[in-house]
């Protein structure tokens, strides 16, 4: 393990950490609110990224273990640095502001605070600004504006951006990843264009904005995206709709105006899921609750893209809604959005490489003489893709089991614990019961809390990039 | 530039990893998938397994647009045919094939069609062989780069200690000496100095001079303060560990110079099928790792030459060579791994055939003109002859007020079949070619760059 530039690499982002405040801060200044708690985090900032000029003799190699602990403790010590402001402000506590933190980073959405609107707006924009930052990747952004790391970049790389398999767009590890971040860039500006277009001021588009792009979640109102107009809502469900879509998509689309993504198989399944989804709640919140259409459809389409894409905004509380619906909803959790998006959950691609093993399987107890190999769009699907897929199923079932335990033992009710690590691990945010779409995390015990931030952290870097960190062996010199 | 890689070969990931460092966006296709993870594992390039003519692999790697096109596979006819069958999509770029055979690299009536006006055929046996004879014919040379078919060299050489040059500054050493050898770059402790005039020798400094056609090599001798004795090739026994295809070239240069070298094969049938090809050589049926039989053919006037298949015994070998006396060793390798350690084994010249041909793709690279490039001391230090053209700012000053770059130096001049040693005074013309050699760190690209670049 390569230790000093480990350091180094960490230094460089608690720079950048730094650097990104300078636009909160900037916020405060206009709107004439206190900017002592940015000035004083950044501070704290500035005094780690000193690390940056003790590390100057590190060698630049990194391997696959470097990248790991890289990005395992990077998003730790991110999401310490970014919730200083919070707790400068005075506005929350230190577990309170690491829980809110890591829920931003993370794109949970999951908040400790009962009132938003108290918060100035200076406060309220670094909230969604590092829900920004984290849904694309810290990191990402890092080898995207530092092109030091070279083939290192790749090892983070790895360990940051989600789904089974990873390709580049290009061949340097560097444009890829500025590459995703342009693009991630301009679809928030046109979202941004879009919400002012329905009616929000400048800001609040932006935050929202923010939040939609990295299928966030935090509003800057208590009642979320209900609190705007209806087109508002629409957009915001196409938006959160483009975000839960694998970026290289975007590219070839884009980029290379390649219109064979129409015909991807986990874009087909992703939007099969939402289409289906969405008519059924739709047709049940109209025949149930005599809503009109466009209402029906609004909100069931909103709901369902919101929980797929693990975005977490609300324009009405499912809680309210037919029981069977708010479980498809919790179903919908699981399955997250497409891999290589900002989304969370077990992603797609995943769900359909496990379908496929399963219909081999099937095929196989028919016909025992038959060689049954499970295909993803066209071609066999390598083993040990096959396997990762399999086990991130189980883990991720696992460790929201394990967190329920928790939960319940620090007295959460068995629906509210469950839709809880739930939401956490998938970086849903709203679950349902006592931590539904109007609800909050704020009464949960520390204890639970500060489970829950390493539970959305792992969920968010797909589980083993955390896990590993906990395991003797990965620490043992090889 | 865009470059396509096509096959991840050890000669494929050689030339990829200096292409990655010099800034170049490089695509490798390789049907093996174990290959291209490895590849994609390890270097910063976007590694795709599948077959190049694909269609899916060709809109990939975005062929149309592709500045160079490598094909490196084991197979000689495969690149050719990929070569052939690209040309339609990317006529314009550059093409360079990994060729083998020489019956196909011999006969350069094969490459003449317009297919192939861009292609440059990467030999890297016939490079290493043209180095083995050059190595032979500057002895004590550690490495060695030849420009212009052999008018100009760049040798390496180990100064020992009791060398006339330890100790003194580089200024004063020029001003006294009755003849000019020009030293172009030393190495010392890994590191690559051009050097200056307040530079200082060291003992077991390496330094590179350049050798001009015409020159005695004995006054550069007398410079460093090497043994004259080695200089006649009449004076060695060479003995070649090996008979393969390398062992047998070699064998039959060295008799096209009169020599009488002794060539071990250990399999039977191949060393009778070298005494039926070869007149004045001995061929001798055995194992170079035999000590016996090394003990009675080793003295001190043999320089051994290891070029067996195997480069672990090339090695061993190599080094017994040494310890049982012979004077020098030099051996073939083929693992980029090995490169370092060569010289901590007491082995006196390794050459890496794959390597050769870096250099060479390199050159075709620049986005100034490059008549040819070679890459020594492992990619450490850049030689480049590049032809001057009207408006460079090279030409039409004197050396001394032109301020040449840091770790850039002008080591050799050629103009209407002249050639000379440049100095402070000398004025380049357009036309004329120089050699330039630097110690490729930084941003040494662009310096040259823009020694050369003809403003329009």
């Amino acid at each position: 393990m390569n230790l000093l530039m480990n350091l180094r690499v960490l230094s460089l982002l608690a720079i950048l950490l730094t650097f990104c405040q300078i636009a909160a801060l900037a916020v405060a200044l206009i709107v004439g609110e206190d900017p002592m708690p940015f000035i004083r985090s950044m501070a704290v900032g500035g005094a780690v990224s000193l690390l940056y000029f003790v590390t100057r003799s590190a060698r630049p190699e990194l391997r696959a273990r470097d990248g790991i602990l890289i990005v395992g403790l990077g998003w730790i010590m991110a999401t310490v640095l970014a919730g200083l402001p919070f707790v400068f402000g005075g506005w929350m506590g230190w577990i309170d502001s690491w829980f809110e933190t890591a829920s931003g980073f993370t794109t949970t959405g999951a908040s400790i605070l009962t009132d938003v609107e108290i918060l100035p707006k200076s406060q309220l924009f670094w909230r969604s600004e590092i829900q920004w930052l984290g849904g694309m990747g810290i990191l990402l952004l890092a080898i995207a504006i530092l092109p030091f790391l070279g083939v290192g970049g790749m090892e983070i790389l790895k360990a940051e951006v989600p789904g089974p398999t990873k390709d580049r767009l290009v061949p340097r590890v560097a444009s890829t990843a500025r590459i995703l971040w342009v693009l991630y860039f301009a679809i928030t500006v046109a979202n941004i264009v879009a919400f002012m277009g329905s009616g929000m001021d400048f800001l609040e588009a932006t935050d929202h904005a923010f939040a939609t792009m990295a299928t966030g979640g935090f509003s800057t109102r208590n009642a979320s995206l209900a609190a705007f107009s209806p087109s508002a809502q629409w957009w915001c469900t196409l938006f959160m709709f483009l975000a839960g879509i694998n970026f290289l998509l975007h590219y070839r689309l884009i980029y290379r105006g390649d219109t064979a993504v129409f015909r991807d198989t986990e874009l087909r399944a992703y939007s099969g899921i939402v289409v289906v989804a969405s008519l059924i709640c739709g047709i049940t919140l109209m025949v149930m609750q005599d809503k009109d259409l466009e209402l029906a459809m609004r909100q069931a389409f909103f709901n369902v893209v919101s929980i797929i894409t693990t975005t977490g905004f609300a324009n009405d509380d499912f809680a309210k809604w037919p029981l069977f619906l708010q479980v498809i909803l919790l179903n919908l959790m699981v399955v997250g959005g497409m891999a290589g998006s900002t989304a969370g959950g077990i992603k797609v691609v995943r769900l359909v490489m496990v379908w496929e093993l399963f219909l081999a399987i099937l095929d196989r107890l028919i016909q025992p003489r038959r060689i049954t190999l499970p295909k993803y769009a066209g071609s066999v699907i390598p083993p040990e893709v096959m396997e990762g897929s399999l086990i991130m199923v189980v883990v991720f079932l696992f460790v929201m089991l394990l967190s329920v335990i928790v939960l319940t033992a620090v007295g959460l009710d068995f629906t509210t614990a469950f839709s809880a690590s739930l939401a956490c691990i998938a970086n849903v945010g709203p679950g349902i019961a006592k931590v539904g779409p109007v609800e909050n995390y704020a009464f949960i015990h520390d204890v639970g809390k500060l489970l829950l931030t390493i539970t959305m952290i792992a969920g968010r870097l797909e589980l083993f990039t955390i896990l590993i960190l906990f395991f003797p062996r990965f620490w043992k010199q090889s | 530039m865009n470059i396509v890689i096509i096959g991840a070969t050890s000669m494929g990931e050689v030339l990829a990893k200096y292409m990655v460092e010099e800034g170049h966006d490089v695509h490798v296709v390789d049907t093996d998938s174990d290959a291209i993870a490895q590849m994609a594992g390890h270097l910063d390039v976007r590694a795709l397994a599948g077959e190049i003519q694909d269609p899916g692999i060709l809109s990939e790697v975005q062929i149309a647009n592709a500045d160079m096109i490598l094909a490196v596979t084991q197979s000689d006819a495969n690149n050719i045919v990929t070569a052939l069958a690209l040309h339609g999509q990317s006529p314009k770029a550059r093409y360079a094939l990994w060729v083998r055979d020489a019956q196909f690299t011999n006969n350069s009536q094969l490459w003449q069609g317009a297919q192939f006006e861009q292609a440059m055929l990467l030999t890297p046996e016939r490079n290493a062989l043209n180095l083995l004879v050059d190595l032979l014919e500057i002895p004590l040379a550690f490495e060695v780069a030849s420009f212009l078919d052999g008018k100009i060299h760049l040798a390496g050489f180990c100064l020992q200690e009791g060398s006339p040059l330890v100790g003194k500054k580089l200024c004063d050493i020029d001003r006294n000496a009755e003849f000019r050898t020009l030293v172009v770059a030393v190495e010392r402790d890994h590191e690559v100095f051009i050097p200056t005039g307040e530079f200082v020798f060291f003992s077991q400094d390496r330094l590179f001079i350049s050798l001009l056609e015409g020159s005695k090599l004995s006054d550069s001798f007398d410079f460093m303060g090497l043994e004259q004795s080695h200089l006649k090739m009449r004076n060695s026994r060479y003995l070649i560990g090996g008979g393969g295809k390398m062992g047998f070239m070699l064998a039959r240069q060295l008799e096209e110079k009169g020599l009488s070298p002794i060539v071990i094969e250990k399999s039977r049938k191949q060393a009778k099928g070298l005494v039926e090809r070869l007149t004045r050589s001995q061929v001798l049926h055995g194992d170079v790792t035999n000590l016996n039989l090394l003990k009675e053919l080793i003295d001190g006037s043999t320089t051994y030459i290891a070029l067996s298949g195997n480069q672990e015994i090339n090695f061993m070998s190599s080094v017994l060579a040494r310890r049982l006396g012979a004077n020098r060793s030099i051996t073939l390798f083929d693992n980029e791994g090995y490169m370092a350690i060569s010289s901590v084994m007491g082995v006196d010249a390794a050459i890496h055939p794959k390597f050769t041909t870096i250099g060479q793709v390199m050159g075709l690279l620049r986005t100034y003109p490059v008549s040819e490039a070679q890459l020594l001391l492992g990619g450490k230090l850049d030689a480049l002859l590049v032809p001057l053209q009207l408006g460079a700012p090279l030409v039409g000053k004197q050396l001394r007020s032109m301020g040449m770059p840091k770790g850039v130096v002008a080591a050799a001049h050629y103009r209407n079949g002249q050639l000379t040693l440049p100095d402070g005074n000398t004025i380049f013309n357009a036309g004329d070619q120089v050699l330039l050699v630097s110690n490729r760190q930084g941003r040494m690209n662009r310096q040259i760059r823009s020694l050369l670049r003809v403003e329009r």
